[in-house]
């Protein structure tokens, strides 16, 4: 910290430079953090927002060690409807899946339909056979009890819970949940509840029959993934990403409290679940995976300042546990802007990606509201909003060079477009949630 | 003639020998059955209740457990705060807990002080705003309301009902009890704190072994005095139904009388609970109870989750049992379903095997006995056919034999007196087996019913006049002297060859047994009051004894001793006149008398001399 106030003094302000000094800090550490801010030179003697990116990444960790050993669940839906080939690619996407891990690694299978039966106890993978043969043994039929299916799952990860352990629930549904808790704020409570627990639980959607909201929002809360599978044959591939992430973890328990300085107001966390109480913000991330980055997007409110004047806005603490080196870390980090009367030197200094990244979240953002909106049965107003993200990605891919702004500008435009067919929506809804779930989480698949 | 009949009722009689135990045992089999059902199924009902109550008991367990937790989170938050609640702490604990959604703290008025309006998140302003009317109530959060409020009352939990049930003087009792029972001592942590020693096991883990169960028996003194310990301080579970979710509240009033309450996490206590309970791999409902599920059904009516052997509940299925959950889950229940428990696998098979073993043996038995009974009947039929056809054989050479003597008679003359006696033996020798065929022909049609009589109006003293003619040679033989007394003076209904063939009968058993006697008395009266004529014959002989008056009518009943030893008979003759009298609607007995034998034979009068 002091070590900036002494830079500061000297004037040298860019952020980048307090990036690349950060980033020096932690070099040991297994997590790198960045903070950017869209907008490091403000127009000065003017209220002003703007966004600040807050991202963190998993470094690929220099030593051929052994990786960090996975407590793993599957639960699989075997009502009813997964009946024929679906439950048969699930039984081969698991098998398949489970055939990466080793003997130092946990699984766990449970299946549920009306009733819930744990297939395989928490177990070490040394005796694979046995493990395939019991989730072979799987036959579809009766109702979807999806909370209880988690539930035991979850029970059967605590078995050999362990901070030092990748804790996950693959929760496979193709249904509507129909005994037990079934709506998605439950299902997010109780995923919060595990999050806690250091456990995260990944959704995988297959087919057009299960509940996007319900899925997203477990998976949301905990911190997991969500994958729509719309066709049973991919299932056997969402299954090796979800792994291949699922053995790439490096952090865990992931907290990030972030502070404004000077008066600076905080408006809003994009695409994440924070808390803003006052000037302070908190918000988690269950873990950190290798070579992935992932941010928060903050949106903040900046007073009036002087000409010349150079502030600092945010101090970022990030408490994290070590996977590989076991131990408890944390980083800190500050961002200040600049303020100046000159709009040219405001337009130069625009930080690109930064900007591109939080654009990026705000149309998200507009996307969910669509959403809503069409979901009320307002196509119109939903169309309206979608319109309104695409001139919005227009105007800043324009003024920013970015072809990712605009790539996605054609895709609001294509949603907006597709919003109308009443046939093909339950699909479409899939896809978008699925999309918006994986933009606001930087989810690797 | 009975014994046709006899024939006919064999089988019958068989048949009711051989159904009667049968009957009687199906009969008693059946009712000792339905007893053994009965039994059974007051102890499958106590049984299905012992394993209701103890899933009751054990989600019961969990809510212990997580107020043992609670309070300990309580006492840290307690322990470390100065005079007020550090907010940071608390929303540390809200923030790591996996099983508090939300902590509160009402000061001495019930006023809310935490989480304040001011300085709050969205969730807390939520919060406020969602339990404004349960926290407005602050009588809920004191112990002199519970008393009030009975944990029956529970039950009958309306949507946005608020049901209050604390520790009122009766339920300490229930936890106190409960607690000794149950040695558990909680390891629930409610917040998972961030590890300050990574490297230790623990850390996280604290909350992970929340839900393993027992601790070892030493830890319990520890417990108790917790639970004293408890009881110095109120608190309580509030049960909310916001919407169709069912809350819980637990709150612990502290010594400054400020009230400190948790609000739960519902969908992991719920988790929590679901997990206690067995899925369907180590489905362990109690042996006899196979084929049978349980369900947790919420304050809804709908399912929330269900196990069992059991694998699917068909929708028209009752359950067998209810059991309405303890509080704080009062407004829930546990169903109990089984189709096939009302009428449990019984020994049905054995019983039916037993009674057709039975029923079998006993029918071989009846067959046998029958076969043999119809055997012998028919040689007898046999034998009495074959006599018959005899005897009517002997008739015509007999005839023929006594119209010759007769005839030789008549031509004999005066003085051949040695032809005349001889001719006269050979004529009473023919007589008397004439009589003798006679009988045993009457008697085998009597047998046979095949006896017709043909009474016809006539003088008895004639027919007796008759008899005492043709029996005089052999009596002069034997030196009987045979004296009659007609005192009848009317006519009489009767057949004459019957009545003859009584008097024969009579006669010739005076002849056999009476001829040292020396006088056969015969007498004959008519009495007009009663309408029938009478006829007695006396002798002088040895008698009968009084027992056997009777008896001696019995067919084939030969009164046994010196007199009648050495004296051939049939047995027939007696019992023959008895049926031909009674068959004219008299009778025939054996008086008492002084002296000898006395016969009375009793016949209609006609209805002309009446």
């Amino acid at each position: 910290m002091n070590s900036f106030r002494f830079l500061k003094n000297f004037g040298v302000v860019l952020a980048a430079v307090f990036t690349l000094l950060a980033s020096m800090l932690v070099q040991a550490k297994q997590v790198e953090l960045d903070i950017n801010l869209a907008t490091p030179v403000i127009e000065a003697e003017k209220r002003h927002s703007t966004f600040i990116k807050i991202s963190l990444e998993g470094l690929k960790h220099y030593q051929e060690q052994a990786r960090i050993p996975a407590n793993i669940a599957i639960v699989l839906d075997k009502s009813g409807s997964m009946q024929g080939e679906k439950i048969q690619r699930a039984r081969e996407a698991a098998i398949m899946a489970i055939k990466r891990l080793n003997g130092n690694d946990i699984v766990s299978v449970v299946s549920y339909d009306t009733r819930v039966k744990v297939i395989v106890p928490a177990t070490k993978v040394s005796d694979k056979k046995t493990i395939f043969r019991a989730i072979n043994s799987i036959r579809a039929n009766g109702n979807t009890a999806l909370f209880a299916g988690v539930s035991k799952g979850a029970q059967e990860l605590r078995k050999f819970l362990d901070i030092n352990k990748v804790n996950r629930v693959i929760l496979l549904s193709d249904g509507l949940a129909n005994v037990g808790p079934s709506t998605p704020q439950e299902l997010g409570s109780l995923g919060l509840s595990l999050a806690k627990e250091g456990m995260s639980v990944t959704t995988i959607g297959l087919g057009l029959g299960y509940n996007e909201d319900l899925m997203t929002k477990l998976a949301g809360y905990s911190d997991g993934n969500h994958a729509f599978v719309e066709n049973a044959d991919d299932l056997a591939e969402v299954f090796q990403y979800e792994f291949g992430d699922v053995l790439s973890v490096v952090a865990q328990g992931v907290e990030i409290i972030i502070h404004c300085r000077n008066d600076v107001k905080p408006l809003r966390i994009l695409g994440r679940e924070a808390e803003i109480r006052g000037s302070k913000v908190y918000t988690r991330m269950n873990q950190l995976y290798s070579q992935q980055e992932k941010f928060i997007i903050l949106e903040v409110e900046i007073p009036a300042q002087k000409a010349g004047s150079e502030i600092n806005l945010v101090d970022v603490n990030v408490n994290y546990t070590d996977l590989y080196s076991r131990k408890s870390e944390s980083l800190k980090s500050n961002v200040a802007a600049l303020f100046s009367r000159s709009q040219q030197e405001v337009q130069s200094a625009v930080d690109t990606e930064t900007y591109e990244s939080a654009a990026e979240q705000v149309a998200n953002e507009l996307n969910r509201e669509a959403v809503q909106l069409r979901d009320k049965g307002d196509i119109e107003g939903a169309k309206s909003i979608l319109q309104k993200s695409a001139d919005y990605l227009d105007n800043l891919g324009q003024s920013l060079a970015s072809p990712k702004l605009l790539e996605q500008k054609e895709e609001a435009l294509q949603d907006a477009d597709d919003l109308e067919n009443e046939k093909e929506w339950n699909k479409k809804r899939k896809e978008l949630k699925e999309r918006q779930y994986k933009r606001s989480t930087q989810q690797s698949y | 003639m009975r014994n046709k009949s006899i024939l006919k009722k064999t089988p019958l009689l068989l048949m009711i020998l051989i159904l009667l135990p049968v009957l009687l045992l199906s009969w008693y089999s059946v009712k000792l059955e339905k007893q053994q059902q009965l039994l059974l199924g007051h102890q499958l009902t106590g049984l299905i209740e012992t394993q209701l109550l103890d899933v009751d008991q054990q989600l019961q367990g969990h809510f212990f457990r997580m107020e043992k937790a609670l309070r300990n989170a309580f006492d840290e938050q307690f322990s470390l705060k100065g005079s007020e609640y550090t907010h940071d702490r608390l929303r540390e604990l809200e923030k790591n807990s996996p099983y508090v959604d939300q902590i509160f703290i009402l000061n001495r008025n019930r006023k809310t002080i935490y989480p304040a309006l001011t300085d709050s998140s969205i969730q807390e302003r939520k919060f406020l705003e969602q339990y404004r009317p349960l926290l407005s109530q602050g009588h809920l959060f004191s112990i002199k309301t519970e008393t009030a409020v009975r944990p029956e009352d529970s039950a009958a939990a309306i949507e946005g009902e608020l049901i209050e049930l604390g520790r009122s003087a009766e339920t300490v009792g229930i936890v106190s009890a409960q607690l000794k029972s149950a040695p558990v001592v909680p390891k629930l942590e409610i917040s998972s704190r961030r590890i300050a020693e990574p490297e230790s096991e623990t850390g996280l883990g604290v909350g992970y072994d929340a839900m393993s169960d027992a601790e070892t028996k030493s830890n319990l003194p520890g417990a108790k005095a917790e639970a004293e310990l408890f009881q110095s301080e109120a608190s309580g579970w509030i049960a909310w139904h916001q919407g169709a979710d069912l809350q819980h509240i637990y709150w612990i009033e502290d010594q400054d009388g400020q009230v400190f309450g948790f609000k739960l996490n519902g969908q992991r206590l719920l988790s929590d609970l679901l997990n206690m309970l067995p899925d369907q791999s180590s489905t362990k409902i109690h042996n006899s109870l196979t084929n049978s599920a349980i369900r947790l059904v919420n304050s809804q009516g709908l399912t929330t989750y269900e196990w069992g052997a059991l694998t699917e509940i068909d929708k028209q299925l009752k359950p067998l049992e209810m059991l309405p959950l303890s509080h704080p889950l009062g407004s829930w229940h546990l169903e109990f379903y089984s189709p096939s428990l009302q009428a449990p696998a019984s020994n049905w098979l054995e019983k039916l095997m037993v009674l057709a073993v039975v029923l079998a043996s006993l029918l071989v038995i009846g067959w046998i006995v029958y076969r043999e009974q119809t055997r012998a009947t028919r040689l007898a039929e046999q034998r009495v056919n074959f006599v018959n056809q005899v005897s009517h054989e002997l008739k015509t050479p007999l005839t023929n034999v006594r119209m010759y003597a007769e005839m030789l008679e008549h031509r004999l003359n005066e003085t051949d007196t040695q032809e005349k006696r001889y001719l006269g033996v050979i004529n009473s020798e023919s007589l008397r087996l004439s009589r003798l065929i006679e009988n045993v022909l009457s008697f085998s049609r009597l047998g046979r019913s095949a006896y017709s009589i043909n009474p016809e109006s006539g003088n008895i003293g004639d027919v007796i006049a008759k008899v005492q003619e043709s029996f005089t040679p052999s009596f002069n033989q034997k030196n009987i002297e045979l004296q009659f007394d007609n005192q009848c003076d009317r006519k009489a209904f009767f057949d004459h060859f019957s009545v003859e063939q009584i008097l024969n009968n009579l006669l010739s058993n005076c002849e056999k047994y009476a001829a040292d006697g020396g006088v056969v008395q015969l007498q004959c009266w008519c009495d007009l009051q009663s309408g029938f004529a009478f006829v007695s014959v006396q002798d002088n002989g040895p008698g009968i004894p009084q027992p056997e008056s009777e008896r001696i009518f019995k067919p084939f009943y030969r009164v046994s001793n010196k007199l009648t030893d050495g004296v051939s008979g049939t047995g027939i003759g007696l019992s023959i006149a008895r049926e031909l009298a009674r068959s004219h609607g008299g009778d025939l007995v054996l008086k008492n008398s002084q002296s000898g034998a006395c016969f009375l034979l009793k016949l209609p009068l006609s209805e002309v001399s009446l």
